[in-house]
């Protein structure tokens, strides 16, 4: 029965005081309901009302609802001595900041009235703010409100939506720009890639240049040349305005070849190929590196060629002008013709002499035997690098003297001596023709090796360092003595030991002789021929005759001072002239003349009798 | 001669392009080379044997005095197993003061037959004592040889044989030393007189030169002196 409410239990009031003072009253207002703003007497009135009429109410809805009231009353309040604090905390909170909105909104207020109204103003501010801004600084003005000008607005409006759409179009203007150069960057960078590539792709070799950041370069030079040619051996590529690629300047314009001339005497009588060089403006860019390659290589080779005919005087290499010149001595070779190697400007070069001449494929092979050799030098200089080096010692290495010219001029020498050999076993087959005598000749020719069982170039140049080897027989195939043969051997070499060619002359029955000039050769074999002829004959004649090898004479012993004693051959191959003598009589052949009809064995026949 | 060494190490990752690097730097091809190396302990120092009227001391470096490992090194061709030639080769400690390199002095020559018999077995004056096979990439920039190579091991039971005559080796056999197959990289400047300050100046310059150059590629750097010691202790 006994009903729970929250009223609290005070002791009566033992003497009826006076109505409460009203700020007691207030405090327990606002205890009880809150802020007191909105309690009118009209609301009280209707509360009282709305209270007695619940209090009316049968029991059991007033139990329920006080159950329901204080429960929800329990559940109001908190629970945990935490939770009330936190509560308490949070009102606090709440009610510090609320006080502070108020305190600066009196103080603006009084701050405001400090000016006109200084007593009561100055008695709210706080001591705070008093001491920051001085009184009386903050004024106050009423303003009627101003009409509104809808004109303006409108014109305004308009300027605001003018500038938002000139800046909007800026951006815009500014994006297109953008665009538009990007993509000719990129159709610049398209055309710079598409074509350094194409030049990399035909296996040139595209590098960094050492000096300077984001300029790429080609390389055509060779790793293994001297260094001041393999540091002109590469070419900045520029970007042109369109993104086309052009070599800088200076490469690829003003090339040079080497040209080999063969002369006898003033008159050229071979002459190498020059490579064409087509209008600059056709060339594309990969044509001007290849020939910018070709130049830097030609130099190069011309300029080692140089250097070692400078060591190669006592051979006959001489510098006429620009030119090298090789003229084997006259007693080294007979009718060699003087070859003459040339580095000239292709630009200016006058493409006289366009007519083929005898020895162009003469002089065409030892230009592209010279750059042969010089490419094996490189290699033989690769290969010297790579090995393991001895250890440091005081002796200084200076650059060694490619070996170019050398095998050259062993070519040419072998190659006149051969061509002398054959002459004169040619002279020496007409005038045994002419005399009637049997005879076969194998002339001196080059033994090529076998293209086929060669295992690489560096097989095929090695076999330019090599000594010149050629063999020439004669043989004289006589009737009454078996056949005998003169052979020479010539060998071309340019070792420091011997320089030449050297002949060796075997004839049948005698030993070898070894030649270092070729009229000896020449006189030998002549010699060897009227020896062997003369040991025929004496075969021929029959007893009584022996004959004296070395000088080609048959003698016999007789006591009849009207026969022949002595019959002799002579043989000379300068006049072409082959007699046979007695001391009565004389026979003789002529290559070039006339010369007897009857062969040499009849004639003897009639001088042995 | 004396030699100047440095040293690195290259992990099995970066075998390929450590090669390419130094194709690069030596704008040549790597040489392929496979060295077979036999040690052996020195029984009797030669000198001592060897002085027996008492000859006037001539001034010998200390080493001789002790007895050190002496190696044979002879290549072998990795694929048909031709043989060279065996060379000696004595390396003697490094020396103390130098701290940028290992300086130190070498003895290398061809051995001829008579001088061969020193070292078979049963012989007096050396003890055989194990065998390893390198497999070397060498390259070779002005003065300084840079080698890349691996030892490896031999199977077992190769030195129960007289190494000297023994069969070739079949490579496929012998496994790497270090079980995670890295290489080891050295780079070496050898001088013909070492007492010659000029040719031992240029030389360091030179390996220098060459670490700066690989520096960032490849760290060269100079092990412990006595960790390359070759004299033989507890004797």
């Amino acid at each position: 029965m006994a009903t729970l409410t929250a009223l609290s239990l005070t002791p009566w009031a033992r003497t009826t005081e006076d109505e409460a003072p009203l700020q007691d009253v207030l405090a327990r207002v606002n205890l009880e309901r809150g802020h007191f703003r909105t309690i009118t007497e009209a609301s009280l009135q209707a509360e009282v009302a709305g209270d007695g009429a619940l209090g009316l109410s049968e029991s059991e809805d007033e139990d329920e609802d006080e159950e329901t009231v204080e429960g929800e009353q329990a559940k109001a309040k908190p629970t945990t001595r935490q939770e009330l604090f936190n509560a308490k905390l949070e009102m606090l909170q709440h009610v510090g900041a609320a006080e502070q909105d108020i305190l600066m909104a009196l103080d603006f207020i009084s701050l405001l009235l400090s000016k006109d109204a200084p007593g009561p103003a100055n008695a709210t501010i706080s001591p705070a703010l008093r001491q920051v801004v001085p009184s009386g600084t903050l004024g106050m003005d009423v303003w009627e409100r101003m009409p509104q000008d809808s004109a303006r607005q409108a014109q305004d409006e308009l300027l605001a939506t003018n500038v938002r759409m000139e800046s909007l179009q800026q951006s815009a203007d500014s994006l297109l720009a953008a665009a538009d150069r990007l993509q000719d960057n990129v159709r610049k960078e398209t055309q710079y890639w598409h074509e350094v590539l194409a030049i990399s792709e035909r296996g040139w070799n595209v590098c960094r240049i050492p000096g300077q950041q984001h300029r790429l370069g080609v390389t055509f030079g060779f790793s293994e040349s001297a260094p001041e040619f393999s540091r002109r051996g590469i070419a900045a590529l520029n970007v042109g305005s369109d993104g086309s690629v052009t070599l800088d300047r200076g490469f690829g314009t003003k090339p040079k070849a080497l040209r080999v001339q063969l002369r006898h005497g003033e008159e050229t009588v071979g002459s190498s190929q020059m490579p064409s060089v087509p209008n600059d403006g056709e060339t594309t860019l990969e044509a001007r590196i290849r020939y910018a390659r070709d130049s830097l290589f030609d130099e190069e080779l011309y300029h080692e060629m140089t250097r070692e005919s400078r060591a190669q005087a006592s051979i006959g290499v001489r510098m006429r002008g620009n030119a090298i010149s090789f003229r084997p001595s006259q007693e080294r070779a007979m009718g060699a013709p003087e070859v003459v190697f040339e580095l000239l400007s292709l630009d200016e070069d006058d493409m006289r002499a366009n007519e083929p001449q005898s020895q162009d494929g003469v002089a065409r092979a030892i230009a592209i035997a010279a750059r042969l050799l010089l490419i094996q030098a490189h290699r033989e200089r690769l290969n010297k690098r790579s090995d393991v080096p001895p250890p440091l010692s005081e002796k200084k290495d200076e650059r060694p003297v490619l070996p170019i010219l050398r095998p050259l001029m062993s070519f040419v020498l072998h190659q006149s001596a051969q061509g002398s050999v054959n002459a004169c076993l040619d002279g020496l087959t007409k005038l045994l023709s002419a005399a009637g005598v049997a005879h076969t000749c194998d002339t001196a020719g080059f033994s090529l090796p076998d293209l086929a069982g060669l295992a690489s170039a560096e097989s095929l140049v090695a076999g330019f360092m090599q000594t010149w080897v050629s063999d020439a027989r004669l043989t004289i195939t006589a009737k009454y003595h078996a056949p005998f043969d003169i052979r020479s051997h010539l060998e071309t070499t340019l070792t420091h030991g011997s320089i030449g060619t050297a002949y060796v002359l075997t004839s049948a029955g005698s030993r070898d002789f070894r030649f270092s000039l070729f009229d000896e050769l020449r006189e030998a074999t002549e010699g060897a021929v009227a020896s062997g002829l003369a040991k025929a004959l004496a075969s021929f004649a029959g007893e009584g005759w022996r004959c004296n090898g070395r000088e080609a004479l048959l003698t016999k012993d007789s006591d009849t001072a009207e026969k022949n004693t002595s019959v002799w051959i002579t043989l000379d191959g300068s006049s072409g002239t082959l007699a046979l003598s007695s001391a009565f009589k004389k026979a003789s052949w002529s290559a070039h003349g006339e010369s007897e009809q009857e062969s040499l064995w009849d004639a003897s026949t009639e001088m042995v009798r | 001669m004396h030699e100047f060494l440095l040293y690195s190490q290259i992990p099995v990752t970066r075998h390929e392009q450590v090669l390419h690097i130094l194709a690069g730097v030596c704008a040549a091809q790597p040489i392929s080379v496979c060295e077979q190396h036999l040690i052996y302990q020195q029984l009797k120092v030669a000198d001592a044997a060897g002085s027996k009227k008492g000859a006037p001391a001539k001034h010998q470096s200390a080493q001789a005095q002790r007895q050190s490992y002496h190696k044979l090194v002879r290549e072998v061709s990795a694929g048909d197993g031709e043989q060279g030639a065996w060379r000696f080769r004595a390396e003697d400690v490094p020396q103390p003061g130098v701290q940028a390199v290992i300086s130190r002095p070498v003895e290398e020559r061809l051995l001829d037959q008579a001088e061969l018999e020193k070292f078979r077995e049963g012989g007096s004056w050396y003890r055989y004592i194990n065998q390893f096979i390198t497999s070397t990439q060498r390259f070779v920039h002005n003065n300084v040889i840079v080698r890349v190579s691996r030892i490896l091991s031999v199977p077992e039971g190769t030195g129960a044989l007289e190494p000297l005559d023994a069969p070739p080796l079949v490579l496929a056999d012998c496994r790497p030393v270090d079980p995670s197959g890295s290489y080891l990289f050295e780079a070496y400047v050898r001088v013909e007189d070492g007492t010659n300050s000029k040719l031992t100046e240029q030389a360091m310059s030179e390996l220098m030169a060459l670490k700066s150059q690989l520096e960032g590629a490849v760290d060269l750097r100079v092990p412990d002196r006595l960790s390359l010691d070759t004299r033989v202790k507890g004797v």
